[in-house]
């Protein structure tokens, strides 16, 4: 009885959680209360989704996990490490992932570069290019395990570029574009969200916040990331929880104005120039776009056949061609007879099934009769259709902007450039990086940038010690501690100082307080780079053995088998939480990174 | 003017950061609850600022990393300046 009592309330929350998710005017805390509902009571068939990016994109996640559940999916929702994108796309495959959406942001390629594309010259904007070419290829390597994967292409987000240098910057954007486009065309499975078109539906106001972008790099509003999470599952047919394949449109006042009966074919309403016949012309150019896309286009339509095939063959502003219909249903019988038939003809259920008409009768009897088919009435006011047409376009997970023809083109001439150049490994990518690596000891002016990197640094931080400036003069200054600093620089520039190491010298034994590497330089191997200038100290200093230690806090967990990887020993009696290693000088030997050139200063 | 109704304030940091609402008192802090970090501050700052129709300045925004001072921005804000 009680448990009848249990799952009657968690029905009934299921519901009212639901239905806040599916109302337009809950808030943003109304949606996160009851996606975590929902998450509680594990409710609905379970997915992954791997996002990754060079941009903060966390509240990207309660937004999928919005619409997932409208679906009836609970998504389990991946966020990638911060700029790795082709590394977070390889742990995705490996992770076994539905899906993965990437968030390449342009204006963060480089930093603020919108501003400084215009600056740059044309060999490095070149060079850059070639750099996120071959970042593309990396990240899409494995992308065939996913159902499917999604990249947001590039788009203007910065005020400035938009109003003063707005042909230069869009047409830089065009350019990376373009790219992504050449790349993607090669994938099947891959489909490109137009984010730019997002952008201007809301406005860059509504969708760029630059508080959390200067703050956090975190420039996306909620508006954006609402629509763009709406977006995902749309283009995933709400997570394969419905499969449209058929559209069947009625003739008058369906695909053109008027009745060919009566208004013979010169009187119908049909051309490019006046309204509505440019209403008309459109939706038949709309329904040629998912023709192309592999929807099976039907007529169904009282009529007499000859008056149809007349208007099909020799009408001038007829776009729909009678050889892109699969079949023809021009007839007196009843509609539901006639779909009923289509769906015996083509061996596909009904509810993969659309009708489109105009009449008030025709639809309410195929909806009565024929529930499984989604229906959908043309607007009395006809300037609405087109947003109409959208709705069903949507339905067939069909995202505009994606010529099948233009696919063909960008597939032809990415595989000529294939053969050009390609980078099989990661490594000979990274080796056209020219990455150079600068190993400071006790740096003072670098003092406050290297504490701030102890006090920033969550994810590769071994054992979460901070250091306050003076902290870290006195290290500088004694003789008992080594203040390691790492300064990175590649083809495109200098990212300064992005890694610290403390080490404390004792008794010819090499102990490394802390080790910390900012997360925007991880997966180049630069964090092999520091050992050569330790051991070579090590040895110096006349140690016999290096310590470290690990200690575990809830952000650390990816350099927890660092040491172990390294070869050090784990010493007894330390335990899960803090656990301390050790190897013998003599028998260390540093992981080599051969892409990169290493200078050791001071 | 609005008042600012504590419980509410309350449940909306709990949700936010994962946990029960009554672990969130007059003590906590960025620095007592393990979830509030920088990403789940981001999110509750957006979040109180479309809940409660306000626009907290740069500083404010980072720095009220505690209820205590959630509560006094919130308060000035909704109440106007003294």
């Amino acid at each position: 009885m009680k448990n009848l009592e249990t799952s009657v309330n968690d029905s009934a929350l299921v519901s009212r959680a639901r239905a806040v998710l599916e109302s337009p005017e809950s808030s943003k805390f109304q949606i996160t209360k009851s996606v975590q509902t929902l998450e509680q009571l594990g409710s609905g068939r379970r997915l992954s989704v791997g996002v990754c990016s060079n941009i903060v994109t966390d509240a990207l996640g309660v937004f999928l996990k919005k619409y997932g559940f409208i679906s009836g999916v609970n998504i389990d929702v991946v966020f990638g490490n911060y700029d790795d994108i082709s590394g977070d796309m390889e742990t995705f495959a490996e992770q076994d992932l539905d899906y993965a959406v990437m968030m390449p942001f342009f204006d963060n390629l480089l930093p603020s570069f919108e501003t400084q594309c215009l600056l740059m010259s044309a060999d490095s904007l070149d060079a850059k290019k070639e750099e996120f070419r071959q970042l593309c290829r990396l990240a899409l390597q494995k992308v065939h395990v996913f159902k499917q994967a999604f990249i947001v292409n590039c788009h203007q987000s910065s005020v400035y570029s938009q109003i003063l240098g707005q042909e230069c910057v869009a047409a830089i954007v065009g350019q990376f574009n373009q790219i992504i486009h050449e790349e993607t065309s090669n994938h099947r499975n891959v489909t490109v969200i137009d984010a730019g078109a997002i952008v201007s539906e809301h406005g860059r106001k509504a969708c760029i916040d630059e508080r959390f972008y200067y703050l956090n790099k975190a420039p996306y509003t909620d508006i954006f990331l609402d629509t763009l999470a709406s977006a995902i599952t749309t283009a995933t047919k709400g997570y394969e929880s419905y499969f449209k394949k058929v559209l069947v449109v009625d003739c008058d006042n369906t695909i053109w104005g008027g009745i060919v009966g009566e208004d013979l074919v010169s009187g119908i309403k049909l051309n490019p120039f006046d309204y509505p016949g440019n209403v008309f012309w459109k939706i038949q150019h709309d329904i040629m776009y998912l023709q192309n896309n592999g929807v099976l286009v039907c007529l169904a339509s009282k009529n007499n056949l000859a008056d149809v095939d007349e208007t099909l063959s020799s009408h001038p502003n007829m776009f729909l061609k009678d050889s892109a219909l699969i079949s023809k249903k021009v007839n007196w019988i009843d509609k539901v007879e006639n779909i009923k038939a289509l769906s015996d003809e083509l061996n596909l259920g009904l509810d993969s099934f659309i009708f489109l008409d105009d009449s008030d009768f025709e639809c309410d009897s195929v909806r009565q009769q024929l529930p499984m088919v989604e229906t959908f009435q043309v607007p009395k006011d006809i300037s609405k259709y087109p947003e109409l047409m959208n709705q069903i376009m949507k339905r067939f997970g069909v995202a505009e902007g994606n010529d099948g023809r233009q696919t063909e083109k960008y597939r032809r001439r990415a595989q000529a450039m294939e053969l050009e150049k390609n980078f099989s490994t990661k490594e000979d990518y990274l080796k056209s990086l020219d990455i150079n690596v600068r190993v400071f000891s006790d740096s003072v002016p670098d003092i406050e940038r290297i504490s701030e990197l102890s006090q920033k640094t969550n994810q590769f931080n071994l054992t979460g010690h901070r250091y306050s400036v003076s902290d870290i003069e006195n290290r500088m200054s004694g003789n008992d501690f080594i203040v390691y600093s790492i300064d990175v620089s590649d083809r495109f520039g200098s990212s300064g100082i992005t890694g610290i190491l403390i080490v404390k010298v004792s008794n010819q034994i090499f102990h490394i307080e802390n080790f910390c590497m900012s997360c925007r330089i991880l997966g180049r191997g630069i964090e092999n780079a520091v050992w050569t200038a330790v051991l070579e100290d090590a040895r110096e200093y006349g140690a016999t053995t290096i310590t470290g230690e690990y200690v575990a806090s809830n952000k650390n967990s990816q350099v927890s088998m660092l040491y172990a990887e390294l070869g050090f020993t784990q010493i007894e009696g330390s335990d899960k939480y803090k656990r301390r290693y050790e190897v013998a000088v003599k028998d260390f030997s540093q992981p080599s990174s051969e892409w990169i050139t290493y200078e050791r200063i001071g | 003017m609005k008042e600012l109704d504590e419980s509410q304030l309350k449940e909306i940091i709990a949700v936010l950061m994962k946990v029960g609402i009554d672990e969130i008192n007059e003590e906590t802090s960025m620095d007592t609850l393990e979830s509030w970090d920088s990403l789940a501050h981001m999110n509750l700052v957006l979040t109180l600022e479309s809940e409660y129709g306000v626009s907290f300045p740069d500083d404010d925004a980072v720095n009220m990393t505690s209820y205590e001072l959630i509560k006094i921005v919130l308060g000035e804000l909704l109440g106007g300046v003294d």
